[in-house]
């Protein structure tokens, strides 16, 4: 059967990372054919320039409005030509030229409805946000107990999945995990397809993404009670100690560690209480 | 088709014996011709020490197959998967999926400890 893979690239003030990004793309080496559609949504550095020097790339108009993930997601899947659908971040860098044959083969051979990549930290990245992406990725075993996980970053789906279950277009966060809830798709997790890809927050950033979580995981799931994102917090509290502690390198993140980690589920469960679960 | 289907029964086991390649071209003829022998709750051993290659479409179709097997209460077992189809059985994750023995004797020895229930494993 003849398939055609459409990758899609979002972007939004990416200039440090998105030559790199699109690069590792051009240079994949894959079975199967591929197209590549970038859209970016008003980058005011050089992005758009740094785009426009990949001519294989096709460029898509930014859409009119205001910026809701589920809603380019689905108007960039519209306007792809293939079969199956890669979704990568313009700053999430492919490591290898396995990377596109690494995802989408679990869909290829019928093992997977959704496959999603491996995520690993940027070199500068900070030892905690280390500590989250080994969690998350990595093995794949910590991930897999918890509820519909998968991340667009990096992901690939079929495009009629995508057309027949659209994402929903009025939701902030976590647009995947909603889709994933509501389609049930089988997920599988593809650790050979490695992408760099991390973010050090600041405090504030930390507030600001946990809230807007926290906004969308209550629309998904229900809002989580407070004793429950205390106890998340303990619990991760002490995983970030255990993890800093025989790490000497790490040990000037420790004074704010549980800060951080505290912030993020106090926000969470402060936006899970957000009159406007969006 | 260059791939040849070999099927005998051993006791209450269903020994499936692929040999040569499982391609495109083949994927659906292939398909259909094991899922006409297929019956509810069988013991399914599929010996793979003759496959020496095999593409997507051909791993489609025999993991449709497995999963259709499975559907109807079957138990099912690969064996000793070669060195080039194993780097698709890895990362397609079919290995993961549905459990591989490193050969016919072990898979034979595993299904016959199996129980009669369902047990997709």
């Amino acid at each position: 059967m003849n398939h055609l893979v459409s990758i899609l690239v979002r972007s939004k003030n990416d200039e440090s990372f998105v030559t790199a990004t699109l690069r590792a793309i051009f240079d994949q080496k894959c079975d199967i054919p591929f197209e590549v559609l970038c859209c970016d949504d008003g980058s005011t550095d050089r992005t758009p320039q740094l785009i426009a020097a990949f001519p294989q790339a096709t460029i898509l108009p930014r859409p009119s409005g205001e910026y809701l993930p589920g809603k380019r997601l689905n108007y960039m899947v519209s306007n792809a030509s293939g079969d199956i659908i890669v979704f990568n971040n313009a700053d999430a860098i492919p490591l290898g030229q396995n990377w596109l044959q690494n995802l989408v083969a679990p869909l290829l051979a019928g093992t997977a409805d959704v496959t999603y990549g491996n995520q690993l930290p940027r070199p500068n990245a900070q030892f905690l946000v280390r500590k989250d992406h080994l969690r998350a990725f990595g093995d794949g075993k910590t991930a897999a107990k918890w509820r519909f996980f998968f991340s667009l970053a990096t992901a690939a789906a079929w495009r009629k999945d995508l057309l027949d279950r659209p994402f929903d277009e009025t939701i902030r966060y976590s647009e995947d995990v909603e889709w994933a809830r509501r389609s049930s798709p089988r997920i599988a997790y593809a650790p050979e397809a490695r992408v760099e890809h991390s973010h050090n927050y600041t405090l504030a950033e930390l507030r600001r993404r946990f809230y807007g979580e926290g906004q969308a995981d209550a629309r998904i799931f229900g809002p989580t009670p407070l004793w429950r994102e205390i106890a998340s917090a303990v619990c991760e509290t002490l995983r970030d100690l255990a993890f800093l502690l025989p790490r000497p390198a790490g040990w000037k993140e420790l004074p704010l560690a549980p800060l951080r980690r505290w912030t993020q589920k106090y926000y969470h469960w402060k936006g899970g209480r957000a009159d406007d679960h969006a | 088709m260059d791939i040849e289907i070999q099927s005998e029964f051993i006791g209450e086991i269903l020994k499936f014996t692929l040999r040569g390649k499982l391609l495109t071209c083949d994927a659906k003829e292939f398909s259909d011709t094991l899922q006409n022998q297929l019956q509810d709750h069988q013991k399914l051993l599929f010996d793979l020490s003759g496959l020496n290659e095999i593409d997507y479409d051909g791993l489609r179709a025999l993991v449709s197959s497995l999963q259709w097997a499975v559907l109807k209460g079957c138990t099912a077992k690969l064996a000793a998967i070669q060195p080039v189809p194993r780097i698709l059985f890895d990362i397609t994750r079919v290995s993961q999926v549905f459990e591989c023995l490193p050969t016919a004797q072990e898979a034979l020895e595993a299904l016959k400890k199996t129980d009669d229930s369902v047990n997709p494993q």
